[in-house]
C-alpha cells in the first residue's frame, strides 16, 4: 500500500483543517458536556476504553474475592450464594462490560484513522450506542444490593434455574442484557457502515488494514447473534412473567432448547472477543519485525472462514446433554475444522516474525505472549471437542483454564497490547519502557500460575462454580490465588502507566514505531480533533 | 450518506431477521427432535393410531419371538406433593402388539392439585417407535384433596424398532402445574382457561371417565 499524500501536502491539510475548525469551532466543548453530547470517535473511542478499564478493574475485584474464597478449602470468607453471584457478575461483566466496549472502543478510535475517514459513518448513534452502556451495567449492578440475592445461575444463565428458580432480580438482569445487546448491536452497525462506505478513495477490500478486517467479520457476527441473545432472554422473561413455556418442561417446553438457544450466540460470541484481538496481532507483529504481515490474503479468508465456521458447532458445548452419536461426531468434527483456519493465522503470524529485525517494546511481548498463551489455550480446546473426553472434563477447572487461556492471555493481551501500541498515537507521549516491560512480566507469570494449575485441577475432577472444594485440590488452588493476586495488582501498575502516559512523557513523532504502516501513522500524534477531513489518496 | 442509509436499513433488517429466528428456533427444535428423536421427546399432542394388521405386516415370526424390555421410571418435580406409584416396573413386550400399564397417583395435600407428566425415553433414538394410544400425559391431570388415582397408559412399539434395541426405559416427571393453569397473575387472560391455550396445556378433570374401559393386557410381568 503506499500513499500518495506526502507529509509536507498532509501538513498543509491540517493546517487546512486547523483553519477550518477555528472558523466553525469545532474543537472540543468544554467540561463535562463534551463528553455527555460528544459524535467525535475519538472521543467515544476514549469513553469506551475507560468503561471497559473500570469494568475490567471491577470484574477483576470480583475474581480476586473468588480467588480469595477458594485461597484454602472449606467457608471462610462468604456464603455459596454470594459466591454465585460473584461467578455470575464476573463473567457477565468481564464478558460484555471489559472484552466487548474495549474492541469497540478501539474500532471507534483506530478505524476512521486506518482506512482515512473523518468519522465513524453514524457519529450520533455512535454517542447512544456507549452512553447505553453505564445505563446498562448501573441496572445490572444494582441487582447486588437487591433484597433476596442477585443473578446466581452463572453468566449462561441456563434454564430452569434462570426461570423457575432464578432470584427475583433476574428481571432486572435481563433488562440490563436487552441494554447490552442493543448499544453492541449499533456499535456494529455503526463499524459496518463506516468501513463499507468510507473508505479513503483507492482502498480497496483487500487494501484495508487487517484490524479493519476482522472488525469487520466481527460486526457481522454481532449483528447475526445479538438479536437471538436479546431473543433468548425475551422467552426467559415470558417464561417468568407471561406465563409461556419455552423452556418449562411442565408445560411442553425444553430446558435443552434454552442452552441451543443460548450457545447459537454464545459460540460465534466468543470469536467475537476472539477476532478483534487477531486483527491487533496482525498489525503488531509486522511492525516490530518489520516485514510485511505474511500472507494478507489467507489471513482475511482465515478469519471469513473462522466467522463462517462458529455457527456450525455451538453443541460442543452441550455434549452431556444426551446427543444422538452422529450429533456428536458431526459437532466434534465441525469444532476440530476450526482448529485449520486458526493455525493458518498463527503460522502466519509465526512466518512474519520468521527472519524479520525484530525488537521486543512492550506491545510486541503482549503479541508473543498472545502467539504461545493463546494457542495453548486453543490445544486445551481442541481436546475439549473430543467427545469422550469432554464426558470427562465437562465442567470441570480445565473448562475453566481452556476459556481463560483464550480469554485472558487472549483478548486482554490483545487489547492490552494495543493500548501499548496506540498509547503514544492517542496521547503524543511515549510510555515508560521499563514500566511496561514490569507490566508485561508480571502479568505473563501471574496469568500463567493462575490458569495454568486448573488444568490439573480439572483433570483431577475438581468442578467449576464451587466455593469450597476437596482437600487434594487445596495445593494448586493455592497456587492460582497467588497468580491471581498478582495478576490482578499489576493492572493497577497498568492504570498507573496510561495515567503517566497521558499527563506526559517523551514525545511521540507521527510515525510512533519505526516499522509501523499504514494511514495511522500520517497523523500528527496525537492526532488532531478532526482527522481526514479530506480523505488521502491510496494507490 | 444515502448509500449510509441504505446500508442500515438492510442492517436492521438483518438484526430483525434474526431475533425473529431465534423464536423461529423454538418449532424448528421441535420438529428436529420428533424427527430424530433427540433427547427422545415423545409427541404428546395426539394419540397415535393403532392398526392390528400392523403386526402381521412384517415377517410375524421373527416379531413373535423377539421381547423388548420395556422399565418404566417415574420421578417428581421439586415440591410436588403427590405420591406416583407404576403398577410395573417393566413389561416384556412384543413388538406390534398393544400393552396396557397403569400408574397410582395420590394428591398428598388438602388442596386442589394439576400435575402433568412428561415423557421422555432413553436411548432417545427409540423415541419414534414407542406410540400412545392413551396416555395420562396426553392431558394435565386434576386430582382433588387427598385424591387418588389410577391412571391408564397404553402403548405399542412399531415393529420397525431397530433389531439392536432390547431394552428401553420410558420415564416421566410429574410437574405441578397448578400455579400454571389457575394463575390469577396472567396477563394474557382472555378466557376462563386462556393458559390452557396459550401454554397448550389440556387438563382431564374427569380421569374415572377415562378409565371405565379396562384395557386388555398382552404383555407378561417381569
Amino acid at each position: 500500500m503506499k500513499i500518495v499524500n506526502s507529509s509536507s501536502a498532509m501538513a498543509l491539510e491540517d493546517e487546512r483543517d486547523l483553519a477550518g475548525a477555528q472558523e466553525h469551532s469545532h474543537g472540543p466543548a468544554k467540561g463535562l458536556s463534551r463528553w455527555i453530547l460528544t459524535t467525535n470517535h475519538k472521543d467515544i473511542g476514549t469513553l469506551y476504553l475507560w468503561f471497559s478499564f473500570t469494568m475490567f478493574l471491577l470484574g477483576g475485584s470480583m475474581a480476586m474475592m473468588i480467588r480469595a474464597e477458594l485461597f484454602k478449602p472449606g467457608l471462610q470468607l462468604m456464603e455459596p450464594n454470594f459466591f454465585n453471584q460473584l461467578t455470575t457478575m464476573h463473567g457477565l461483566i468481564m464478558v460484555f462490560g471489559a472484552v466487548m466496549p474495549a474492541f469497540v472502543g478501539l474500532a471507534n478510535w483506530m478505524i476512521p484513522l486506518m482506512i482515512g475517514a473523518p468519522d465513524m459513518a453514524l457519529p450520533r448513534m455512535n454517542n447512544w450506542s456507549f452512553w447505553i452502556l453505564p445505563f446498562a451495567f448501573s441496572i445490572l449492578l444494582s441487582t447486588l444490593f437487591m433484597p433476596g440475592s442477585a443473578p446466581n445461575f452463572g453468566w449462561t444463565f441456563y434454564a430452569p434455574l434462570s426461570t423457575t428458580y432464578g432470584p427475583k432480580s433476574t428481571d432486572f438482569f435481563i433488562v440490563a442484557i436487552h441494554l447490552m445487546g442493543i448499544s453492541s448491536i449499533m456499535g456494529a452497525i455503526n463499524i459496518i457502515a463506516t468501513i463499507l462506505n468510507l473508505r479513503a478513495p483507492g482502498m480497496t477490500l483487500m487494501k484495508m488494514p487487517i484490524f479493519a478486517w476482522t472488525w469487520i467479520i466481527t460486526a457481522f457476527l454481532l449483528v447475526a447473534v445479538m438479536p437471538v441473545l436479546a431473543g433468548a432472554v425475551t422467552m426467559m422473561l415470558m417464561d417468568r412473567n407471561f406465563g409461556t413455556s419455552f423452556f418449562s418442561a411442565a408445560g411442553g417446553g425444553d430446558p435443552v432448547l434454552f442452552q441451543h438457544i443460548f450457545w447459537f450466540f454464545g459460540h460465534p460470541e466468543v470469536y467475537i472477543m476472539i477476532l478483534p484481538s487477531f486483527g491487533i496481532m496482525s498489525e503488531i507483529i509486522p511492525t516490530f519485525s518489520r516485514k510485511k504481515l505474511f500472507g494478507y490474503t489467507s489471513m482475511v479468508y482465515a478469519t471469513a472462514s473462522i466467522g463462517v465456521l462458529s455457527f456450525a458447532v455451538w453443541a460442543h458445548h452441550m455434549f452431556t446433554t444426551g446427543m444422538p452419536i452422529w450429533g456428536e461426531l458431526y459437532f466434534m468434527f465441525a469444532t476440530m475444522l476450526i482448529a485449520v483456519p486458526t493455525g493458518v493465522k498463527v503460522f502466519n503470524w509465526v512466518a512474519t516474525m520468521f527472519k524479520g529485525a525484530l525488537t521486543f517494546e512492550t506491545p510486541m511481548l503482549f503479541a508473543v505472549a498472545f502467539l504461545v498463551l493463546f494457542t495453548m489455550g486453543g490445544f486445551s480446546g481442541l481436546m475439549l471437542s473430543i467427545v469422550p473426553a469432554d464426558f470427562q472434563y465437562h465442567d470441570t477447572y480445565f473448562v475453566v483454564a481452556h476459556f481463560h487461556y483464550v480469554l485472558v492471555p487472549g483478548a486482554i493481551f490483545g487489547i492490552m497490547a494495543a493500548v501499548y501500541y496506540w498509547l503514544p498515537k492517542w496521547t503524543g507521549h511515549y510510555y515508560s519502557e521499563t514500566l511496561g516491560n514490569i507490566h508485561f512480566w508480571l502479568s505473563a507469570i501471574g496469568v500463567n500460575l493462575t490458569f495454568f494449575p486448573m488444568h490439573f485441577l480439572g483433570l483431577a475432577g475438581m468442578p467449576r462454580r464451587i466455593p469450597d472444594y476437596a482437600l487434594q485440590f487445596a495445593d494448586f488452588n493455592r497456587i492460582a490465588s497467588i497468580g491471581a493476586f498478582m495478576f490482578g495488582a499489576s493492572q493497577l501498575l497498568f492504570l498507573y502507566i496510561v495515567i503517566k502516559t497521558i499527563r506526559g512523557g517523551a514525545k511521540a513523532p507521527a510515525c510512533v514505531w519505526e516499522g509501523a504502516k499504514g494511514l495511522e501513522w500520517t497523523l500528527s500524534s496525537p492526532p488532531p480533533y478532526h482527522s481526514f477531513t479530506t480523505p488521502p489518496r491510496i494507490e | 450518506m444515502n448509500k449510509t442509509r441504505q446500508l442500515v436499513i438492510k442492517l436492521v433488517l438483518v438484526v430483525l431477521f434474526m431475533f425473529g429466528f431465534s423464536f423461529a428456533l423454538v418449532p424448528l427444535y421441535n420438529v428436529f427432535c420428533k424427527v430424530t428423536g433427540l433427547n427422545g421427546k415423545v409427541d404428546t399432542s395426539h394419540p397415535g393410531v393403532y392398526s392390528r394388521y400392523k403386526t402381521n405386516a412384517n415377517n410375524e415370526d421373527s416379531q413373535v419371538t423377539r421381547l423388548i424390555t420395556v422399565e418404566f421410571d417415574v420421578n417428581r418435580n421439586q415440591k410436588v406433593a403427590c405420591e406416583i406409584i407404576p403398577q410395573h416396573l417393566a413389561l416384556q413386550v412384543r413388538p406390534g402388539e398393544l400393552n396396557s400399564t397403569s400408574y397410582y397417583v395420590k394428591n398428598l395435600t388438602d388442596k386442589k392439585m394439576v400435575i402433568q407428566a412428561i415423557p421422555s425415553i432413553s436411548p432417545g433414538i427409540v423415541a419414534k417407535y414407542l406410540k400412545k394410544l392413551e396416555c395420562f400425559c396426553f392431558t394435565a391431570q386434576a386430582l382433588k384433596p387427598y385424591e387418588s388415582q389410577q391412571l391408564t397408559l397404553r402403548f405399542w412399539l412399531e415393529p420397525e424398532i431397530p433389531d439392536n434395541v432390547h431394552r428401553l426405559t420410558l420415564s416421566y416427571t410429574l410437574f405441578d402445574v397448578t400455579a400454571l393453569v389457575y394463575s390469577k397473575r396472567m396477563i394474557f387472560r382472555l378466557g376462563a382457561k386462556p393458559l390452557a391455550t396459550f401454554v397448550s396445556i389440556k387438563v382431564n378433570e374427569d380421569c374415572e371417565k377415562a378409565q371405565a374401559t379396562t384395557p386388555k393386557i398382552h404383555s407378561r410381568r417381569v
